[in-house]
């Protein structure tokens, strides 16, 4: 692995929005030494398939999975995460919004403690500040992530034989870093690090996704409490 | 491209700095070629835009320093109405003002507006003296 580069890594299925993506990462400050490099998977079958491919692709330590629908407006993302993930070596992933716990139903956003904040307009289409919990030391260590961005500094699997879709992707890969010892956090972000340009979104067979989850991790969510 | 998407895309380049005297040109372009109107970039600016009163002054100030004259006053009067205290828009509109020789107006401008800001009052006295001279 080359400790010395990160990978930007996206599933593409609309040209326009993803070099407006790559415009943003290209705006960043790249610290001294360190290479990144963009892999763009088209037609994948699922999130997991993609991003399986998209990880196999890069010998990058550091991968940054994010929507071809996120802006990044961190200039200095670069360099804090690297300083983050230098400092806490335990921390497998970062996100930018989570729960602290995932409660029974699956579903993150419907969790008690939340933490992060992001510039998105999934709830009328308008965009806003989503400031969720207020993130006051380096990390705050989460059970999960959403995954319009998910920052790693370790390789796992994607679960794409389970989750061949484009639901519940996210938080079944925050269980598999917990399940391998890792934790899953959210930074301090003094502002916000990311717009997310998502819409309103697609809920389709997200409930056959959130069964499959509730199946496969119940026991395992259990387990670790 | 989409008609919005692309006024969207230019807009937020340039309220998060990622290739901003690029798209404050191509703004200035679609204006003088009458593609769009300042209603259809203001439109944009309420929905898809937090900083509004940042981006309105600089697309206000981009027209103005391109020779898009007709376009500068009315950006800083929307930016205005956000924030009818905000010192960047008062200065900005006082200095358009001045620049190109309205400077009872500019002065008449900057007596209304309650603003105590440094520049705006030293702004102020500059348009007093050319004003008496």
């Amino acid at each position: 692995m080359d400790q010395y580069k990160l990978c930007f890594i996206s599933c593409v299925n609309d040209e326009e929005l993803y070099e407006e993506s790559v415009r943003y990462i290209n705006s960043l400050h790249v610290p001294e030494g360190i290479v990144i490099e963009f892999v763009s998977v088209r037609n994948a079958s699922s999130m997991t398939e993609g991003y399986n491919h998209g990880m196999k692709m890069s010998d990058a330590k550091y991968k940054i999975y994010l929507h071809q629908d996120v802006f990044l407006i961190n200039k200095e993302f670069i360099t804090e995460i690297l300083d983050l993930f230098h400092s806490h070596p335990k921390v497998g992933m970062l996100g930018v919004i989570g729960a602290k716990q995932i409660p029974p139903s699956g579903v993150w956003w419907e969790a008690k403690e939340q933490y992060g904040v992001v510039i998105e307009n999934s709830f009328n289409s308008k965009m806003r500040f989503l400031s969720l919990g207020e993130v006051t030391n380096d990390i705050e260590i989460v059970e999960g992530i959403d995954g319009l961005i998910m920052i790693t500094q370790y390789d796992l699997p994607w679960r794409e034989d389970i989750f061949n879709g484009w639901h519940f992707y996210d938080i079944s890969q925050c269980m598999e870093f917990i399940k391998a010892g890792y934790h899953v956090g959210i930074p301090r972000q003094n502002q916000p690090w990311s717009i997310h340009d998502c819409g309103v979104p697609s809920t389709e067979s997200y409930d056959v996704y959130q069964q499959i989850f509730l199946d496969y991790y119940g026991v395992i969510r259990e387990d670790s409490r | 491209m989409k008609v919005d998407r692309r006024l969207t895309f230019l807009l937020r380049r340039i309220e998060h700095d990622v290739d901003r005297e690029q798209a404050i040109l191509e703004i200035v372009k679609v204006l003088k070629e009458k593609q769009y109107a300042i209603k259809d970039i203001c439109t944009v600016i309420e929905k898809d835009i937090i900083y509004k009163i940042k981006v309105l002054n600089t697309i206000g100030i981009g027209c103005f320093l391109n020779d898009e004259y007709d376009s500068v006053i009315p950006f800083l009067e929307v930016a205005l109405r956000y924030s009818p205290t905000d010192p960047d828009t008062i200065y900005n509109i006082g200095y358009v003002l001045t620049k190109i020789g309205l400077n009872e107006e500019a002065f008449g401008f900057l007596n209304q507006v309650h603003c105590l800001d440094e520049g705006v009052l030293e702004l102020k006295q500059q348009i007093k003296a050319k004003i008496i001279n």
